[in-house]
């Protein structure tokens, strides 16, 4: 009977954890999504002949990213509203969101691991870059990407994890089990 | 003190950090490399908590901590940015308009003349900034909940079901003497 019980309870808090971390994923998913529909609207819009709105996407863009027409995307001859790393970037933060990393989670040390290894790889990019060593549209664009996943992969984690031991949950659970121990 | 306010003094410390540094004219520039300074300040803040924790900080603990830390550094900026908006009558955001405007080759003249001349008008230019700073709060928040997340995967090297404090081994009670023998 108790075996019985503690394996319906354990069912109900796997399943309640995984319904609050596909929630975060959509989220996430959906915020980082319209980040990227931004980003390609920009030189659509400009093609369209919608000037005014273009011009504020580019323009809210200009406050995070440098937008040197040399280094962005362009889509039939307008450059998207972000560069290269940027835009791989932002892809990989929705990645990351849709499809998480596991192994990214399974241990503290994997976790630093993989962190380290995604900052180190775009760090190495920025300095190549910037010393003239290395000029690659795909490695700004594949470092960028591997960064977004890895750090949009943590960011569903953490967020799920607050909403799972948020205070005002806390408070519940609470008042919960005094009113089962009232009755 | 509660986990909130041993939150404070870290996200105030990479806040007012990330802050002055994305509003300061040459250094700012920074920011281009995706939010440098956002994601150092996040960062900065992670490490400072997890130092100071005596129990094993959670990537739950750094969401609040990152998104604490982007609000005050968008305060921050807003404090060097808006008098400075004021003080040149919105030429900056006439700057940036004519630096998005360069991304389009093809407007024609006079579409160009009236986003410029839009954009120069006191209401105008004070509107767009309003949306611009709003804009700044949620990619602050997000980038230093960003930072934040990376600080603790990087820092937190204590595993979870470890013992949280330094506490000194257990020594067990020594058996008292026994009473004299008369």
């Amino acid at each position: 009977m108790a075996p019985s019980i503690l394996r319906a309870v354990r069912g109900t808090i796997m399943r309640q954890s995984h319904r609050a971390d596909s929630r975060t994923r959509i989220l996430f998913a959906a915020a980082w999504g319209t980040v990227c529909v931004w980003i390609i609207a920009a030189p659509f819009l400009a093609l369209h002949s919608c000037h005014t709105t273009a011009a504020t996407i580019y323009f809210l863009f200009s406050c995070i990213c440098h937008q040197i027409p040399e280094r962005c995307f362009t889509l039939s001859g307008y450059s998207l509203a972000v560069c290269h790393r940027c835009a791989g970037m932002y892809f990989g933060f929705l990645l990351g969101s849709l499809y998480g990393i596991r192994v990214l989670h399974r241990s503290v040390r994997a976790r630093r691991l993989m962190v380290l290894t995604a900052i180190a790889l775009m760090l190495l990019d920025v300095l190549a870059s910037a010393g003239g060593l290395w000029n690659s549209t795909a490695g700004r664009a594949a470092t960028g990407l591997l960064f977004g996943i890895v750090i949009s992969s943590l960011l569903v984690r953490g967020v799920s994890e607050f909403l799972h031991e948020a205070p005002w949950r806390q408070r519940t659970t609470d008042i919960s089990q005094l009113k089962g121990g009232l009755s | 003190m509660n986990e909130e306010g041993r939150m404070l003094k870290p996200a105030l410390i990479g806040g007012v950090l990330l802050g002055i540094l994305s509003s300061l004219p040459v250094i700012s520039i920074f920011n281009c490399v995706c939010c440098a300074w956002v994601v150092a300040g996040g960062v900065l803040a992670a490490y400072l908590y997890v130092k100071a924790s005596p129990v094993l900080v959670t990537l739950g603990r750094a969401v609040p901590l990152g998104l604490l830390t982007g609000i005050i550094g968008t305060a921050i900026s807003a404090l060097f940015l808006i008098p400075l908006h004021f003080l040149t009558g919105g030429a900056g955001v006439l700057e940036q308009l004519q630096q998005a405007m360069s991304q389009m080759p093809n407007v024609p003249q006079e579409t160009r003349q009236m986003l410029e001349s839009l954009a120069s008008r006191e209401g105008a230019s004070t509107l767009i900034y309003a949306f611009g700073l709003i804009f700044m709060l949620l990619i602050y928040g997000l980038f230093a909940m960003a930072g934040s997340a990376i600080g603790v995967a990087i820092f937190e090297k204590r595993k979870p079901g470890s013992p949280s404090v330094d506490l000194p081994p257990y020594q067990p009670p020594v058996a008292p003497p026994p009473p004299p023998q008369e």
